[in-house]
Parts: structure tokens; sequence; C-alpha cells
């Protein structure tokens, strides 16, 4: 009885966030508050200059519940750099269904920001039992003028949807910052750009490390993010290698893009 | 231990490399001895597992690994590369222990290059598959159509039973119905051109599936003049649940999608 009663203790929200802010045994997403609620990467999308993105939205209910063939009503919710609301869209699809959604570069006109995509079906199965949540952490694509799409899963757990509407955060954050190393390097290209969102609403900070081949630190960049914002931060000092980030999120994982001779790599760093 | 590969290509004028750390991604994470390390090939030769150390690799450093880089006869082979603090006997199979133990995980950035761009994907084989009975199925919406644009398809896998063996993967479409086959081996980075696939007109997604063995499937779409890539693996299926008893539901997926 009393290790159950502990465990509930560990195992409760309050302590889960304390601990994430002392950095005690952390962990790297929180709990959503409901057991039925849906999950999304905040993920990103661009319209600038000549960029355009695509997103396959398949029907998760088919994967994750094939044996129950059901349509799943879908919410994409699309937000610009500034955090803006832009467009709220509501799709359905059939069993087995996947859809192309296309970023219209008319209406999104030479602008970038990151959404998030909900799903909810009638029937969850055993789900809840199960206490599992279903999650978008499907596939972005982006091209420039005549090249593939180039494309990225998703990699975060940032968000649910309360019934309210309401974006809840499930990314941890601290009092203290932590370091993210990148197990990637950046000489070999032209151009670097991190792309880094905030799926909370509070502004957070971050510094951009930057280090030399030699592993030694060179210099800083220092960022904040008000919440649901999108920054696309090009990666300016000289002769730099390598990089960190230091943020109050605990686990900080930019989107990279790179730029060689004539085309772009983007991939979760 | 993470173990990690080339992406060899069928084309000499692309390049595959893997660049390894000697660091683990978050402090908080991970229990990582801050010291050298050293970095092992590991490959079959007459049925066996063998391996060479490459090099000595200092804390919080980095190395860039060209295929090319390799003695020519590993030119074609499939080689796999970790890192242990451990000095190993030649004849030493690949094995598991915490050396890469790290969350996130401990990964390389793996990559195609041709004279014009890059791509890549920071991956890794988890140690642990190392003596699973895997099976594969892999829902893409990746494939890419079009009069300049080849699509190729890896499968890499590995596995402690040093015996390669042939093994079948079908591609269906949604509605379970054959498209196609095409046979892979184990303990290989197994490559596809997949032009012999005509789009599907209702539907963006091919089910790549072996009941036999799995792997990491990767998708590397490519215009013919080698100037725009792209590379990226499909999500296990469990990857579209968070928390919970996950694993019961890519079992689920796993049975509907192999009629098992």
């Amino acid at each position: 009885m009393n290790n159950l009663i502990i465990n509930n203790i560990k195992k409760s929200k309050f302590v889960n966030i304390m601990r994430n802010k002392l950095l005690f045994r952390p962990s790297l997403y929180l709990k959503p508050k409901k057991n039925n609620l849906a999950v999304s990467d905040f993920f990103f999308w661009s319209c600038k200059d000549s960029f355009q993105t695509k997103f396959y939205i398949t029907n998760l209910a088919s994967q994750i519940l094939p044996d129950i063939p059901q349509d799943d009503q879908i919410n994409i919710l699309i937000y610009d750099n500034l955090g803006n609301k832009i467009d709220d869209i509501n799709l359905i699809l059939n069993p087995f269904e996947t859809h192309e959604f296309i970023f219209d570069k008319k209406k999104f006109q030479n602008i970038y920001g990151s959404f998030f995509i909900f799903h909810k079906f009638k029937n969850l199965g055993d789900l809840i039992r199960n206490q599992c949540h279903v999650a978008e952490r499907g596939y972005t694509g982006y091209k420039k003028q005549n090249g593939v799409w180039n494309f990225v899963h998703g990699n975060h757990y940032s968000a649910s949807l309360l019934p309210n509407k309401e974006i809840q955060s499930l990314v941890s954050t601290s009092f203290f910052k932590s370091n993210y190393k990148m197990q990637v390097s950046f000489k070999d290209s032209i151009k670097q750009e991190l792309v880094i969102n905030n799926p909370d609403n509070k502004k957070v900070l971050f510094e951009i490390l930057y280090y030399d081949e030699k592993m030694k630190y060179i210099n800083k960049d220092n960022l904040s993010l008000n919440g649901l914002n999108t920054t696309i931060h090009k990666l300016t000092q000289n002769n730099f290698k390598y990089i960190e980030i230091k943020s109050n999120i605990i686990f900080c994982r930019p989107l990279v893009i790179k730029y060689y001779d004539q085309y772009f790599d983007v991939f979760h760093a | 231990m993470n173990y990690f590969f080339f992406l060899n290509h069928p084309d000499p004028d692309l390049e595959s490399s893997i660049e390894l750390f000697n660091r683990a991604p978050m402090d908080i994470f991970s229990n990582e001895k801050k010291e050298s390390k050293n970095i092992y090939l590991f490959y079959i030769e007459n049925q066996k597992w063998k391996n060479e150390l490459y090099m000595k690799i200092q804390y919080n450093t980095s190395i860039l690994i060209k295929k090319s880089d390799l003695l020519p006869k590993f030119k074609d082979k499939s080689v796999f590369v970790s890192m242990t603090d451990r000095e190993l006997n030649g004849d030493e199979a690949p094995f598991n222990d915490n050396t890469m133990q790290s969350i996130p995980a401990w990964r390389s950035n793996i990559k195609i290059s041709s004279k014009f761009t890059a791509t890549s994907y920071q991956g890794e084989i988890p140690g642990s598959f190392l003596n699973l009975n895997l099976s594969l199925t892999s829902c893409s919406p990746f494939l890419q159509f079009g009069e300049n644009i080849e699509n190729y398809f890896y499968l890499i896998n590995l596995n402690s039973d040093p015996i390669e063996r042939e093994f079948k993967i079908e591609i269906l479409d949604k509605h379970k119905q054959l498209i196609d086959k095409i046979i892979c081996r184990t303990n290989y980075v197994n490559v596809f051109n997949l032009k012999f696939l005509k789009k599907l007109t209702d539907d963006y997604m091919y089910i790549f599936r072996s009941k036999g063995f799995g792997g990491i499937p990767i998708y590397f779409a490519r215009t013919i003049d080698n100037k725009s890539f792209s590379l990226e693996h499909t999500h296990p299926p469990q990857e579209y649940l968070f928390l919970g008893n996950r694993n019961l539901y890519q079992k689920k997926k796993k049975s509907f999608w192999l009629d098992e």
C-alpha cells in the first residue's frame, strides 16, 4: 500500500513538473491532461522565398487500430512565425486514406511558421485503458524549384489539444538550462539554418553555442521565442564547426537546414 | 552500443559517409564514460563475423568516415561501425553493451553526397536489435514520380548470426494487393532502384512488409542529375502513439499487415 502511494506521488503531474524544474531525474515530455487527448508535433512549414511545403496526413486509426476501419477527423492548426493562428482546417479521412496537404503559396505568400495536426476517431478501442495517446509524427516535405520533395519525419510530442481547443504544451521546461549537443558538423555546406519553434504559451530563451573544429567554444547567439513562435536562425559565426543549443526547454532539438551548391538538406538534429 | 552504416549506392558519383561523435547528445540523460574509445568496423567474411580497429577517437571529438576512405577490400561489403572502450579480438561479432546508452539515442549523421548536394539523417541501429526476431511493416508515402526522378529503397539488416540469409519483401498497396517483391539479405545494406513501381492512382502509400526479417527501412529519392536529394526512414508503428503500452499496438499493426 505504501509503495502504491509513493508510486502515485512519483507519477503525479506536480511531482513530474517539479522534477523537471529542478532537473532532478527530469522527463522529456509531460503527460496530457486527459487520457483521450490527441498529441501532435509542432511541424515547420515555409512558403518563404522559393520554399514549398507539404504534409502527408494519413488515417491514424488505420495505422494504430487497423482492425477497426473508421473515419479519422483531422484538425490542422496553422500558425505564422509570430504565433498567430492563421488557419484552422478540418478534414475527414476514410479508412486507410492518405491526404496530400500542400501549403498554398498564394494563401501563405512568403511567410512561414509551424502547425499542429490533431486526430480524433470515434472508436479508440482499448487505447485509453492502455494509457496511449494518438500522436501525429508524420512526414513533411520541403522543396525548392524543380528539386525533389525533401522529407522529414516528426520528431517531438509537442502538444495536446484540450476539449476547449486550447493547446497544452507537453515539452518539459526547467529553471535551469540544459544543453543539446548536435551530433553533426556544419563545415560541409555553404549556408546553415536552425529552425526552432516554441509549442509553449510562455516565452522561452535559447542560446546557440558555436564551437570550432577543436570543439573550442567561440561565441553564442541569444534568442527568445514567444509562445507558438517559429524562427529560422541563420548560423553566421565565422569558422564554426559544431553547435550546441542551451535552453530552458529540456530537450530542444531543432530542425537543421544545410544549403549546398544546388540544393538543401533538412533533418532533425 | 549503437551501430552505424554506409548507404552504399550503385551510382559511383555518389559518396556515402557517416559522421561519428564520441559524446552523448545530452549529459543529463547519459552515463557515458568521458574517455577515448575505439572505432571498429564489423563485417562478414566466409560466413563469420570479423572486426577491424579503424581508429581511436578522443572524447568530445568527431570523425567523418567516407566509405571510400576504407580499404579496397570493403568496397563491395556492408560495413557496420561502432565505438567501444574495449579492445576486441578480430573474430568478435557485434555485441550490445551500455557504451552508448543515452536519451535521446546516440546517433551519427548518415549521409549521401554528390558534387552538387547532400542528404542525411541522424540514424543508428540499436545494439538491442542484434538478437531480436524482427519483421517489417513500413508504410511509406516517400515515393516521388516524375520524368527525372528515381526512388531507392534501403533496408539495413543487422543481427548477430553471421550466416547471410535471403528473405523476401513484398510491396503492397493500401488494399493489401501485392504490387511486387524484392529479395534482401541479412547483415547487409540492401538497396533497390524502385523504377518498377508506377504511381498509384488513388493513394500515396506503399507498404513494404516482410515476415522473415526486418531492419531499418530508408527511402532515398534523387533527380537523376544528382542535383537534389531526399532521405528519410519511416517510423516504427509505435511512434504514432505517446505513452502507455505502445508495443501492443505495434504487434496489432504488424499482425494486420503480415496476415498473422
